[in-house]
């Protein structure tokens, strides 16, 4: 169904920068690991590096290109004030739109 | 399918997307193929299979340069603190009087219906000095007070004046006051000037 898919397609592009936020709650993250974490919520992987590269302009996150144990360096996320603040925000705005939605649905299946 | 060897599809893959974000900044640019490259090291991927799939799941160039430009949350683009019309308005204040003062009216018109400026330095514009520098002119065209002195016939001399003075205490600082009031209007407006302040 295009309209389903097209309404998954927004749900997802709206939501998908605070559920990389949230991954990075706990600690830092580097680009590879967050994909793996998000599994379906990301269609084209290498979409997310844009996204990160936006959360950085917009302060959200910082950033900082560390050697691993095995392998190339990597590139570290880590949460900053600002995005910790945005974070908290979306979580509260999301419940509460969560629960209208599925309010609706639910007296929709009813009624 | 022809065998490939796996280094050689990634720097294809990377060489494709360098050249459709040609147009982007180098800066971001280099950190989006540096990027891509970690992504493609942390994978592990070495088979030619393993490799394409790793590939395919990144998307194509297309798909992951489309996040950049409709990014939703991209603060929307800075507007210019000062337009023609605000320019005009600092030049036409100061100046516009010497236009037959027309000049000077229209400074004012376009002064009140920018959106630049409070109602308060608005009238600041307006009153201080009216006319900006032509009230300047004037004061000092003024006639000014002529003294003479005559000798009657009795040898008496008597000093005469004509014309009008402002005591010398109140004209000095008034005409520096209307010297610098001009400049000092502009310079407050020009630093105050920003969008949506009316």
């Amino acid at each position: 169904m295009v309209v389903g898919r097209n309404a998954l397609t927004q749900l997802r592009r709206g939501t998908l920068e605070y559920c990389v936020l949230a991954l990075m709650r706990t600690g830092e993250r580097y680009g590879f690991d967050l994909v793996r974490e998000l599994g379906d919520l990301v269609t084209s992987e290498g979409t997310i590096y844009p996204l990160l590269a936006r959360l950085r302009r917009e302060g959200l996150v910082e950033t900082t290109w560390r050697e691993s144990e095995a392998g190339p360096p990597r590139r570290y996320y880590r949460l900053t004030e600002p995005g910790r603040s945005a974070l908290d925000a979306f979580v509260v705005d999301w419940e509460r739109f969560r629960d209208s939605v599925d309010a609706v649905l639910l007296a929709g299946r009813q009624g | 399918m022809t065998v490939m060897d796996p280094n050689r599809l990634v720097d294809d893959y990377i060489a494709g997307l360098a050249r459709a974000a040609q147009s982007f900044p180098a800066a971001r640019r280099e950190e989006l193929l540096a990027d891509v490259r970690s992504h493609v090291a942390e994978s592990g991927a070495t088979t030619e299979a393993e490799v394409r799939n790793v590939l395919e799941r990144l998307g194509s160039a297309e798909e992951i340069l489309a996040e950049y430009e409709d990014a939703p949350g991209l603060p929307p683009r800075a507007e210019p603190r000062l337009r023609f019309q605000e320019y005009a308005v600092l030049v036409l204040l100061p100046l516009g009087g010497f236009l037959f003062i027309v000049g000077w009216l229209v400074g004012l018109a376009l002064l009140w219906t920018s959106d630049r400026w409070r109602t308060g330095e608005k009238l600041l514009g307006t009153s201080f000095p009216p006319f900006g520098y032509l009230s300047f002119a004037i004061a000092g065209l003024l006639p000014g007070q002529t003294c003479g002195t005559a000798t009657d016939g009795s040898g008496r001399v008597t000093e005469s004046c004509t014309g009008f003075a402002l005591p010398i205490w109140v004209g000095v600082p008034l005409f520096v006051l209307l010297l610098i009031a001009p400049v000092v209007t502009v310079a407050v407006l020009a630093s105050r000037a920003a969008p949506n302040r009316a």
